[in-house]
């Protein structure tokens, strides 16, 4: 297990935060959740962000996703420069380039299965790519289950139309966010498998945020996060040396 | 983007359904009342029509009793219009008013006309403008002929006593037929009493003259040839227009008497669609709080503003969509309803087929859809604006915290501005009555606003009661209702709302009362006021009646300058019952007898009718 200080690859790198800084509030009350973070996230890996409660780790995925603004620093996905951009811009942006899996599956409970996975298409006024769709549902394994409405599905199931469509309309990158906090170990381990399938087999970019060491053992790298700064970085992670790693900073934070 | 807004509407029926239900109403009100009006107002153009069906050319003279000096059309001039070219025939006519009693002498034909005409048969015995169904016309001096209607109702048959009143001393005459007529005022409910020409001559003008002539054309002559040819016959004064041009009088008139109507019932439609804005807004709030994560997740996969807001106005249009369909087939009904409750009402209204016009269709659906987007317009808004980051959080977005400075300074400036009119109309005297109105809507619009501002110290002071008839739960009430000021204030304006109205009229309804009442006593302090229905003189003979009927310790006429009417009253007014009168005189009783309230110490209260020439005694 080596610990190797942020390493430059070769790749294209799909998003990148540079001396990204966001605060709330002001003066007394000033709480700082990210201060001055660096981080790249290249092309076709998949990236776990961990860090205990409060560590901003949420917070960092939701700036680089574009869902929130930052105070200072630059965002970029590929090419474009995310703090330029309008409330318009930004939305097209989500819509064209970035896919979302959350925690609680945000599912729309009016519309079926196969509504939910063309969603973003819709909005966009977009027809899906038939082939690329079928490929996506075969490998989540939902072909029987289009017709059905979230509330007939498993909470498995339900994460499973959400990978599917967080996959459909082929992003630039995914973000997730403790896609498995909701799940059984089970079905939280079915739906890690195809994020990192996506990510060897589609050549996906797979950014997640989670706390669980087994969960972030799925990852080809993970990020640790605590008092909103990049602390540590762990190539080909496994769940026991990301639960050393994580009990050592639980440690450090308990003695100082 | 319309699947989503179609499915959330199926989605939350249940709560659309007060929203719906309110837009519905609104929207049948106004397309009950625009087909109501279409198919009142079509039914009378085409009885008006009907009516001038046969008549080329009228002539109208202005002649009446009590005038001398404006000539008449007497019978050597009807003649010398018969005998003219391109004439198949010309009718005389005089009318006027004529009341015909039922058995118990009460007036029949409660209505606005009750008229007296001759009875003009042509070569063949017949007159064109009746259809007998029993009998056949008058032909001497103690006959006359009923409409159908009126024998019905007063149970006559061919050949019964029938008693008349007409300006004059009531008479008797034998029926003699029955007939049924085109004629609009008795298609519309009123009674009309055909006498042998010479009576109504000697009733209502003068033996040997008529007031009007009707005339029809001989085949292939027109209207206007034959209003030419028959114009320089006339006497000075008299008019001759063509049947069209009356008819199309005779509709323009009616249209402009039923705008009326309209007005009125549209402005029930108006308050309808106020308050259902007021619930279409809120309805449309709750469903964009509940819905909070659904639609920032709309936003985090790349719905753009426009397209969220869209979404829920596009569910409000779906919802006005729906409302406007079953308030215009509710509207329907409503104006068939509304027709056959005239009919029960004893407003008789002539058949004719329910018109539904392009118009009332297109102002059903144009106000249904345009009130229930227009409403959630304000909620829409707030759903573009929830963050996409929204999604993310487990908990609900939390409650706006946004300051009520600005609703607060509106609702505030709205009330001022409503109070100074108030006030500022109030002391501009009567007025001031549409500044007071003005203001009353203003101050009501700003004190809706201000609700949020207003429930706290209301429910500070109810709080005390609450905490202590209902524990913990009163205080938990108590603590929810000013948490959230906003939604306070949404719930409360809905209510707020339709109490102002139930109050608005329930005041107006007593102040009417009121004033009626006290406008009787101020001018009357008689027992009893006869007067006649036609609005005409009475006639000398029935104040010698009265005088000496059992019981009356004095009659007193009562004869208004500029009006030639007596109105005798058992003791003379305080003051000449100008206003009274007024205010009465469409009450339709042949001889009326009004009790003045301010006699009611010495006698028990009590309004009642007779027909004129009866003997009248006075109730203890």
């Amino acid at each position: 297990m080596t610990t190797t200080p942020t390493v430059q690859r070769a790749t294209a790198v799909a998003a990148r935060a540079t001396e990204l800084s966001k605060v709330y509030g002001q003066g007394e009350t000033q709480v700082v959740a990210l201060d001055r973070v660096t981080v790249d996230f290249p092309q076709g890996e998949f990236t776990a962000i961990m860090g205990p409660s409060g560590s901003g780790k949420s917070t960092l995925m939701h700036c680089v996703a574009g869902l929130d603004s930052f105070s200072s620093g630059s965002v970029r996905i590929g090419d474009t420069e995310l703090g330029a951009l309008k409330d318009k811009q930004l939305t097209q942006l989500r819509r064209d380039k970035i896919g979302f899996i959350f925690q609680a599956f945000n599912l729309l409970p009016t519309l079926s299965a196969l509504e939910n996975i063309t969603l973003p298409m819709d909005i966009a006024g977009r027809k899906p790519d038939a082939a690329w769709l079928q490929k996506v549902i075969d490998m989540v394994g939902l072909a029987d289950r289009l017709k059905h409405r979230p509330t007939e599905l498993s909470g498995g199931q339900q994460q499973r139309v959400a990978v599917a469509r967080a996959l459909a309309s082929q992003p630039e990158i995914i973000f997730g966010d403790e896609p498995t906090g909701n799940l059984d170990s089970r079905a939280g381990a079915e739906v890690l498998g195809f994020l990192r399938n996506s990510v060897r087999e589609l050549g996906q970019t797979v950014v997640m945020v989670t706390h669980d060491p087994v969960a972030a053992s799925y990852a080809d790298r993970v990020i640790f996060l605590a008092d909103g700064a990049v602390v540590d970085e762990m190539t080909h992670p496994t769940a026991d040396g990301v639960l050393d790693r994580m009990k050592a900073f639980d440690a450090k934070g308990r003695t100082s | 983007m319309f699947r989503t807004a179609l499915r959330n509407v199926l989605a939350h029926k249940a709560r659309l359904l007060m929203t719906v239900l309110a837009v519905m109403l609104g929207v049948a009100f106004v397309s009950g009342t625009l087909v109501f009006t279409d198919t009142l107002s079509n039914a009378f153009r085409n009885q008006s029509a009907k009516s001038y069906d046969d008549v080329a050319v009228a002539v109208t003279t202005h002649a009446s009793q009590q005038d001398e000096k404006t000539p008449g059309v007497d019978t050597a001039t009807l003649e010398k219009i018969q005998a003219l070219d391109g004439v198949a025939d010309a009718t005389g006519r005089v009318s006027g008013f004529a009341g015909v009693a039922d058995a118990d002498g009460k007036l029949i034909g409660n209505g606005w006309s009750n008229t007296g005409a001759n009875f003009f048969p042509g070569k063949d015995g017949e007159d064109d403008q009746y259809a007998f169904t029993e009998g056949a016309g008058p032909a001497e001096a103690g006959q006359v002929a009923l409409d159908k209607d009126s024998a019905d109702k007063g149970d006559y048959r061919v050949g019964d006593p029938v008693r008349v009143a007409t300006n004059g001393p009531v008479k008797e005459f034998t029926l003699s037929g029955v007939f049924t007529t085109e004629d609009g005022a008795v298609n519309a409910g009123g009674s009309l009493v055909l006498f042998d020409t010479p009576v109504a001559q000697q009733l209502y003008l003068r033996p040997g003259v008529f007031q009007d002539v009707t005339i029809s054309a001989a085949p292939g002559v027109s209207a206007q040839q034959l209003l030419t040819a028959v114009d320089p016959l006339l006497p000075e004064d008299a008019t001759a227009e063509t049947g069209r041009a009356l008819a199309d009088d005779q509709a323009a008139q009616i249209e402009k008497e039923l705008s009326n109507l309209n007005t009125m019932l549209l402005a029930f439609a108006g308050i309808a669609l106020f308050v259902g804005v007021f619930l279409i807004a809120n309805t449309f709030t709750m469903l964009v709080a509940q819905r909070t994560r659904e639609l920032a997740l709309m936003r985090a996969v790349g719905a753009s503003r426009r397209q969220v807001k869209r979404s829920v106005l596009l569910e409000a249009g779906v919802v006005g969509v729906i409302a406007s369909v079953t308030g215009f087939l509710l509207g329907l009904g409503l104006a068939v309803g509304l027709r056959s409750a005239m009919g029960l009402i004893g407003g008789k209204i002539p058949a004719g087929p329910l018109v539904v016009s392009p118009t009332a269709i297109g102002a059903a659906f144009g106000v249904g859809v345009l009130v229930t987007v227009l409403a959630a317009w304000l909620p829409a808004r707030r759903a573009a604006k929830i963050p996409p980051v929204a999604a993310m959080s487990s908990v609900h977005a939390v409650a706006t915290t946004r300051s009520l400075v600005v609703r607060n300074s509106i609702g505030g400036a709205l009330a001022l501005l409503g109070a100074a009119g108030i006030v500022g109309g109030a002391a501009a005297g009567s007025g001031g009555r549409t500044v007071i109105a003005g203001g009353a809507f203003l101050a009501l619009i700003g004190v809706i606003v201000l609700i949020p501002l207003l429930s706290r110290p209301v429910i500070a002071l109810v709080r005390p009661l609450l905490t202590k008839l209902f524990g913990v739960s009163g205080k938990l009430a108590a603590q929810n209702a000013v948490r959230n000021p906003r939604r306070t204030g949404a719930t409360a304006s809905a209510l707020a709302i339709g109490l102002t109205l139930v109050t608005g009229i329930s005041v107006l309804g007593v102040t009417l009362g009121q004033a009626v009442d006290r406008m009787t006593t101020d001018n009357i302090r008689a027992d009893y006021m006869v007067t006649m229905a036609s609005g005409g003189s009475l006639d000398e003979s029935a104040l010698k009646a009265l005088e000496k009927a059992e019981g009356v310790s004095a009659v007193s006429p009562n004869r208004p300058s500029g009006c030639g009417r007596a109105s005798p009253a058992t003791r003379p007014p305080a003051s000449p019952p100008v206003t009274w009168k007024r205010s009465w005189r469409s009450k339709p009783c042949p001889v009326r007898w009004t009790r003045s309230p301010r006699a009611g110490s010495r006698s028990p209260r009590r309004r009642r009718s007779r027909t004129a020439g009866r003997p009248v005694t006075r109730s203890p």
